[in-house]
């Protein structure tokens, strides 16, 4: 999944950030919070080809059931469309 | 024209403050400045042997800083735009991931920069806006920029870019304090404002004094107009209110003073142009070279002499403590001492709140109602 925007991937103090770089600056005004979950499949969609690639990826890093992760994956897949960060 | 921290970055510094982190630093890129500001604290005539890291030890330093936690960085000066290689050192740390913001006089926003900042817009750029006429830039910076500025000012907001006027009020410029209100109210432009000013240790070694500052009570004064330019009647009368009903905090006499106040030296550092960390870049000390040791190492060592930093003990037991912004750099840079009580302060917080009661305190309302 291509990534549209500039973004620097902050890990501070266990607090996940997405800075913006450059002209997504303009778009992006600020810093970009995400929760560990979302910073986990952040970190997934270069290489990921669909959903069902990061779900199998956060079922292998989490304790936690296949409904859940479809909901999670689904749910920040959405709100980075939302923002037209992927297509 | 107020202005709120973004919750994240008060959350982001409160958790490094708790954890040791810093997450937010000053890089102090030159002294020099084309300006010859009366008060500067850091500003020399003769910086012509200064030792400037390069562009390649900052980075050096930037890239360590970021793996110790630092997101907010400001760019200061001097005026950081006279670096040659500001562009290079510029771009190279915003491709890092800071969260970038810049410090300058406004003069200097060249054709160039401009560009640079189309392509990579900083968070911020905080303009010191020395007066409102040609004539008090004169008087007060040696320079006729004053237009210029008002112009680069402009075009920034035309850019969408966050501007802050940083207005330091002082003799050759409270006249204008009023015109300088106007402008920013009419440019949409937040403001923060200090009739305060530190006296020049770093510029010329000697504590105690700034010869462009006002008295204490004009200083209070002028603080009393900001605020009024600012907040509603309402907020002016709570805030008279609160003044009127000052008395002292029940402690131990002999209670020792209390510790740094602010972020400097707990999540927060400065680095001056020759590569020595400090808390806070209007003291001198505590202070440690990174020529000898790392930047975690400086930081560690930094955090540590912060912390044994004591303010004066009499302020534990002031009627006016809750509403006076004493640190530790005001009682250090005043009396050569961070314990040491800061006379030119204590007069300016009383007459703030002598003023406040005077102008807005609701008749009939004394310390006794
Ligand atoms: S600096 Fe002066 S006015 Fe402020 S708290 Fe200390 S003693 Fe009180």
């Amino acid at each position: 999944m291509k990534v549209n925007f500039d973004f620097v991937h902050r890990e501070i103090m266990g607090d996940h950030v997405l800075v913006p770089v450059g002209k997504t600056s303009t778009v992006f005004n600020g810093l970009f919070p995400l929760t560990d979950t979302a910073a986990f499949i952040w970190g997934l969609l270069p290489d990921a080809p669909d959903e069902n690639y990061i779900v199998t990826k956060l079922l292998g890093e989490y304790e936690i059931d296949k409904e859940t992760a479809e909901r999670d994956v689904s749910a920040f897949i959405t709100k980075l469309r939302e923002f037209r960060i992927i297509d | 024209m107020g202005e709120l921290e973004p919750k994240i970055s008060t959350y982001l510094h409160n958790k490094g403050a708790k954890m040791g982190i810093p997450v937010s630093g000053t890089f102090e890129l030159t002294r020099k400045c084309n300006f010859n500001c009366k008060m500067c604290y850091v500003h020399c005539t003769d910086t012509s042997k200064d030792r400037e890291l390069s562009a390649e030890e900052w980075l050096n330093i930037a890239r360590e800083a970021k793996k110790a936690g630092l997101l907010f960085l400001l760019l200061t000066g001097g005026e950081p735009l006279l670096r040659p290689d500001f562009e290079l050192l510029y771009t190279e740390l915003s491709k890092m991931g800071f969260m970038i913001s810049i410090n300058t006089n406004g003069s200097m926003i060249t054709p160039r920069i401009f560009r640079l900042f189309e392509d990579y817009p900083p968070a911020r750029v905080n303009i010191s806006l020395y007066g409102g006429s040609e004539e008090t830039y004169e008087s007060l910076c040696e320079s006729r920029n004053f237009k210029k500025v008002l112009e680069n000012i402009k075009k920034l907001k035309e850019m969408k870019i966050s501007v802050r006027l940083n207005c330091v009020f002082n003799r050759y410029n409270v006249a204008d304090t009023q015109e300088i209100y106007r402008f920013a109210k009419e440019n949409d432009l937040i403001i923060k404002p200090t009739s305060y000013m530190y006296p020049s240790l770093r510029a010329k070694g000697e504590t105690g004094d700034n010869e462009a500052r006002l008295s204490a009570v004009d200083a209070a004064k002028n603080t009393v107009l900001c605020r009024k330019l600012t907040f509603s009647e309402e907020q002016l009368r709570a805030k008279a209110k609160e003044m009127m009903s000052l008395y002292p905090p029940e402690c131990d006499p002999d209670a020792e003073g209390e510790g740094m106040r602010c972020r400097a030296g707990k999540s927060s550092f400065w680095l001056t142009y020759d590569g020595r960390m400090m808390p806070c870049g209007m003291m001198t000390e505590p202070c440690v070279s990174l020529e000898d040791m790392s930047f975690s190492d400086a930081w560690q060592l930094i955090r540590q002499k912060t912390a044994e930093i004591r303010l004066p003990s009499e302020c534990q037991q002031c009627s006016h403590k809750s509403v006076c912004n004493v640190c530790a750099a005001m009682c250090y840079t005043e009396t050569g001492r961070f314990d040491g009580k800061p006379d030119y302060i204590c007069d300016m917080v009383k007459a703030i709140a002598d003023e406040f009661v005077k102008q807005f305190g609701e008749v009939g309302e004394t310390d006794e109602s």
